[in-house]
């Protein structure tokens, strides 16, 4: 009976049990119940030793009794190993890269404990070697990048999973020069550490606000790689202006053709086409806008030329993705038929027609004079005091002008 | 358990491929990054004009606008920089008055540290023009005798033009060839608007090595934090590359990896790589 009794106290514990426990279950899931707020910390990893950074290596145990403290500064090697003096006097050679600051202050306690009873010996970072970091893909300047960092310690022991690092990966993707116009930025691949641990970074809810934590600070051996994507809305050109900085930040582009001063010029990533014409001086007297030859990478990723009215998009209206340039643009302004006409009647035509009228008025000029000269001779072959034969009778007379005095020796 | 996955993939690699071909160290740019000098640079300031010489043959007949060319930039610190730009205007002669130009422009400038510079500049416009006729004491007397023999009588105005056509024309074809006979010819007699309308305008060439002066359209802004680093080759064995790798691996060391497959000349390990990171 008393068996009975326990076992049914037991079963009737264990339904309250699962009832209280089934209740907050409900509790939490119940879309009324606030939900509870994510804090997403970007933590970063404890600091892994390598080649190139100079340790210093504190010994105080002594300074109690003699006031005396040692000091060693150790660069580690290319094959990752540093020379360590030991207290007896010997010398130790450690491996110490892919070693945290914790694992090496360890290690360093271990070995001075062998001669010393209560070591206190500390280790710090004093010099760390560049930040060395690849960045490839659709970056402006791809390529390994060595980052000389400050010369600012770490103590060792409990405080070296800090690292004093402020590199972010926003401010390397800078350093590259920015994303280029094609690049994916939802999905930004972060490879770091001995297992090759991925962490895949979106940018568009950084610069768009949702999220403000996505970031994450790099470290030595990290590695970055921005891929491409065909979709426009996932591209880095469709969101320029909100990526700022993170962006292409220089978009050199050609200007040819009927322009006032035609070159290459480096705009800024929220340059239009008519930025661009600004930069060439505007058009020259032939120039039009209405046919206008636009060579560039296209969204697929394909270099192509088109042809577009700029006169079109300005008076139809065009949102900042038609008009914007792009890096490598090359644009050229094509001369317009009716100008090239006009031109003509209004440069050209006017010298070659003054000449051809200056030309024509001369020589009707010689014809005047040398008709008249003809008159005169006539006239005096022909007057009562011409010698000779003279011509025949032209009432046309200059001399005399009178006819009284004309002789008609014919008559 | 990745680790380990590197591990094998890389000693399949040794064995499998042990024909692997080598690559250039100038495959991957390494740039060393001081971030204090970062907002420091070295400017060159707009309007400067500099000198260029040219690489290719240009002419506008046989080029167009937005070909490419290619320049050297002399005597820059006794260092040849190389520069890329091309054809900004390109017009070929043609008749009715139409003058040839031509203009150029360099876009891009390399550093002689190797680095890629983006450059704002434009060229001068060349013009070419038929040479002038002859102008001198013969052709004046030529002009002379000419009117004279119009204004003399109407049976010397042929005569006359002929011989200032003949005279004007040889006078020019000594100066300026035979092919300018006739164009001599005619303004020398009256008529230069004919050569005016109908002769087709000279085109503009320059050879390979003409100096084209350019002149900055914007600052040029080379930052002082960014220098760009020749990446040293090692002649190392195969195995004694890939431990190498192997323990850089095992640090962490990614970046380091791959710069030095590059640098070791394992062209398939980069590959690796750089598929495992970059999918």
């Amino acid at each position: 009976m008393v068996i009975f009794k326990t076992v049914k106290l037991i079963l009737l514990s264990l339904t309250l049990i699962l009832l209280v426990n089934q209740t907050s279950y409900a509790f939490e899931e119940n879309e009324n119940f606030p939900r509870k707020i994510k804090l997403q910390a970007v933590l970063t990893p404890p600091y892994v030793i390598g080649p190139g950074d100079q340790l210093t290596v504190t010994d105080r145990t002594l300074k109690e009794l003699f006031g005396q403290v040692e000091k060693y500064d150790l660069v580690v090697s290319a094959d990752g190993y540093i020379s360590i003096p030991l207290p007896d006097g010997k010398q130790e050679n450690l491996l110490v890269a892919g070693h945290t600051l914790d694992q090496f202050s360890e290690e360093v306690r271990r070995l001075f404990g062998k001669t010393l009873k209560n070591p206190l010996v500390f280790v710090q970072i004093s010099k760390y070697r560049p930040v060395n970091v690849y960045i490839g893909g659709e970056v402006a300047k791809p390529g390994v990048y060595k980052i000389e960092t400050t010369s600012t310690s770490v103590e060792g022991g409990s405080a070296s999973s800090n690292s004093t690092f402020n590199l972010s990966l926003t401010q390397a993707l800078q350093i590259a020069g920015g994303l280029k116009p094609r690049a994916d930025i939802t999905s930004v691949l972060v490879t770091r550490g001995t297992n090759a641990e991925r962490k895949v970074l979106n940018l568009k809810s950084l610069v768009i606000g949702e999220s403000i934590l996505d970031d994450t600070n790099l470290l030595p051996g990290d590695t970055i790689y921005v891929p491409v994507t065909g979709e426009v809305e996932n591209q880095a050109q469709t969101h320029v202006r909100l990526l700022g900085k993170l962006a292409y930040q220089e978009v050199p582009v050609n200007v040819t053709g009927e322009v006032k001063t035609g070159g290459s010029f480096i705009l800024p990533n929220d340059a239009t086409l008519l930025d661009a014409l600004g930069k060439a001086g505007g058009l020259n007297n032939v120039g039009t806008l209405k046919t206008v030859r636009l060579s560039r990478f296209e969204t697929d990723g394909v270099y192509r030329t088109h042809e577009i009215s700029i006169h079109d998009l300005i008076m139809k209206g065009s949102d900042f993705g038609q008009i914007a340039v792009r890096p490598n643009d090359t644009i050229e302004f094509v001369p317009s038929a009716g100008k090239e006409v006009r031109r003509f009647f209004r440069d050209i035509a006017p010298n070659v027609l003054g000449t051809a009228v200056g030309s024509a008025l001369g020589s009707l000029g010689n014809f005047v004079v040398q008709d008249n000269l003809f008159n005169r001779q006539s006239n005096l072959q022909n007057s009562a005091f011409s010698f000779g034969n003279g011509g025949g009778g032209n009432p046309i007379t200059i001399l005399g002008g009178n006819r009284l005095f004309k002789s008609n020796t014919n008559e | 358990m990745n680790k380990f996955i590197y591990l094998l993939v890389l000693l399949l690699v040794f064995f499998l491929l042990p024909n692997s071909f080598y690559c250039k160290a100038e495959e991957i740019s390494v740039y060393h990054i001081d971030p204090f000098s970062l907002e420091k640079y070295d400017t060159v300031k707009k309007g400067t004009q500099f000198d260029v010489s040219i690489k290719n043959n240009v002419s506008t007949k046989e080029n167009e606008n937005t070909n490419s060319i290619n320049f050297t930039v002399p005597a820059f610190e006794n260092t040849d920089l190389e520069g890329h730009g091309l054809i900004t205007m390109c017009n070929s002669g043609k008749r009715l008055s139409r003058h040839s130009n031509l203009e150029l422009a360099i876009n891009m400038l390399t550093l002689p540290d190797g680095q890629e510079v983006n450059v704002s500049s434009s060229s001068l416009s060349y013009s070419s023009l038929n040479p002038p006729h002859v102008s001198s004491k013969a052709a004046a007397l030529a002009r002379t005798v000419s009117s004279i023999a119009i204004a003399s009588s109407p049976a010397t105005l042929g005569a006359g033009l002929g011989a200032s056509f003949l005279i004007n024309g040889l006078l020019s074809a000594k100066q300026n060839g035979i092919k300018d006979f006739v164009w001599g010819g005619l303004s020398g007699s009256g008529l230069p608007m004919v050569e005016q309308l109908l002769r087709k305008q000279p085109d503009v060439k320059l050879e390979a090595g003409t100096t084209v002066p350019m002149v900055l359209t914007e600052d040029l802004k080379v930052s002082k934090g960014i220098k760009k680093e020749n990446m040293e080759e090692v002649q190392v064995s195969k195995e004694e590359a890939i431990a190498r790798i192997e323990k850089l691996i095992q640090w962490g060391d990614l970046t380091g990896a791959l710069e030095y497959s590059i640098q070791s000349g394992q062209k398939d390990i980069y590959d690796e790589l750089i598929s495992k990171i970059s999918s």
